[in-house]
Order: C-alpha cells, then sequence, then structure tokens
C-alpha cells in the first residue's frame, strides 16, 4: 500500500460513517414526525441493538476487531428478554464501541464540547456497561437539540 | 504522526462503526417501512441526492478538509450499503403482505 494509503482508508470509512449518520438522523426525524411519541419505542431498541453490538465488539477486540455477524432479528429477540447488562466497573467510554455511539447519534468532530460534558456530566468517564443506557439518552437529548431540524434540509 | 499499525487499527475500528451504524440504519428503516408501508422506497429515492448535497457541496469548496474524490468514493460506498438496505426492506415487506415470518434479513452484504 503506498505512503498514507492506509490513513486515506480510514478517512473514507469516516466518511462514509458521517454519511450514514446524517441519513439516520433524517430517518429518524421522519419516523419520529411520522408516528410522533412512537419514536422512544424505536430508540430503545435501536440503543439496546448498538449496544449488542458493541458488546460484540468489546468481546473479539481482545483478539480481534471484526464486523458484528447477528441479524437484526436476532438482536431485537435478545433486547426484548434481556435485561440491562452490566459486567462491572470498566472504563466503557475507552472502548473501541464508543466511536459507534458517537457516529450513530451525530456526535462528530464538531461537538467534542458537547461530548465532553456528557463525560463531565457521567463522572469524569467512569462508566459501566449498564450506565451506557443513560449515556445515550444523554445523547439522544443533546442530539434532538442540535439537529432539531437537520433531515429536513 | 500515526504509524502504520495505528492507521490500520483506526481503520478497522471505523470498518465496525460503519458496519453497525448501517444495521441501525437498516433496523429503523424497517421500522419505518413496516409502520409506513411504502414510505422507506420513497425515502430512499431522496436520500442520495440529500447526502449529496450536504457533502458534494462541500467538497468542490477549496478549503474542505476532504477532496472530491476521497467524498465520491465514500458516497459510493455509503450508496451500496443502502442499496442492500433498500433491498431487504423489500423483502421484509412483501414478507410482511405474505403472512409469512417476520425475521428480518441480514443487511450485512459486505462490500469490498
Amino acid at each position: 500500500m503506498p505512503p498514507g494509503g492506509s490513513a486515506n482508508a480510514a478517512t473514507r470509512t469516516s466518511l462514509a460513517r458521517d454519511m450514514v449518520g446524517r441519513a439516520y438522523r433524517a430517518l429518524a426525524l421522519l419516523d419520529g414526525t411520522a408516528r410522533p411519541g412512537a419514536f422512544s419505542e424505536v430508540q430503545q431498541k435501536i440503543r439496546t441493538f448498538v449496544q449488542e453490538n458493541v458488546r460484540i465488539v468489546e468481546e473479539t477486540s481482545g483478539s480481534e476487531t471484526r464486523p458484528p455477524t447477528r441479524s437484526n432479528a436476532q438482536i431485537f429477540s435478545r433486547a426484548a428478554s434481556s435485561p440491562r447488562r452490566r459486567t462491572g466497573s470498566q472504563r466503557w467510554l475507552d472502548r473501541p464501541g464508543t466511536d459507534v455511539i458517537k457516529s450513530l447519534f451525530g456526535i462528530g468532530r464538531q461537538n467534542h464540547l458537547i461530548l465532553r460534558s456528557i463525560y463531565d456530566n457521567l463522572g469524569n468517564g467512569n462508566v459501566t456497561m449498564g450506565s451506557a443506557i443513560d449515556f445515550t439518552e444523554s445523547i439522544d437529548s443533546l442530539n434532538r437539540a442540535c439537529y432539531p431540524v437537520e433531515g429536513r434540509q | 504522526m500515526m504509524d502504520g499499525d495505528d492507521c490500520d487499527r483506526n481503520a478497522q475500528g471505523d470498518d465496525v462503526a460503519l458496519e453497525v451504524l448501517v444495521r441501525a440504519y437498516h433496523a429503523l428503516a424497517v421500522v419505518y417501512e413496516l409502520s409506513n408501508p411504502g414510505a422507506y422506497a420513497v425515502l430512499h429515492d431522496k436520500m442520495m441526492p440529500y447526502l449529496v448535497d450536504s457533502f458534494c457541496q462541500d467538497a468542490q469548496d477549496p478549503a474542505a478538509p476532504y477532496p472530491a474524490e476521497m467524498v465520491a468514493t465514500a458516497m459510493e460506498r455509503v450508496r451500496c450499503a443502502l442499496d442492500d438496505v433498500r433491498s431487504d426492506v423489500a423483502a421484509v415487506r412483501d414478507g410482511g403482505d405474505e403472512g409469512a415470518c417476520k425475521e428480518a434479513p441480514v443487511a450485512s452484504r459486505r462490500r469490498g
């Protein structure tokens, strides 16, 4: 690979991630507009889905980082029957999946100050897996405040 | 400056993030379609133009952080991912119409 090739590939992937993130926000806005009040339930399913994916990433990150392989149906089925998972004290925010959450809920480079405030509110970044739900809920509310009309552009 | 290993790790992490995000988008698309039959198909046709407007205009700015070629490559990757989602959402809708099992298909036909 030529010099800088890996960096360029990472940048392209990061760009693609930003694009899908924007598409997600637009779709979320439309869904929330079409069915007022129903989106919170959908968000809960999506959050659980993402956290399951994050957990899979964590479990595999020690040996190999690879994409998750479960289907949405499997994840949603598990989400319906599983209680909140708490895996003990760990610096969850340092884990690889944090970038996933940040991307999903639109916390990008330009929003690092917002992210910083979330970190502070959650106790200097010492967050357990279980409180990741609260973390994403905080991002939800901030995201709604930051991007109230973005999908309508 | 990052060395090659760091770049590779970041690239892998970004790949995972993109994959998960696409799956989240897919899940939301299924929910949206099931609650509003036909709605996602209409939205899909508007989504790429929306993204093009959002990103490609910036790429044409000489002061933009990313070269236009890089944006175009990323855009093509997203287009492939969203096309997969469209196909899967259509399959879910058709399956629902036939009263078949509601298991959502996997939006994970990975592109190189």
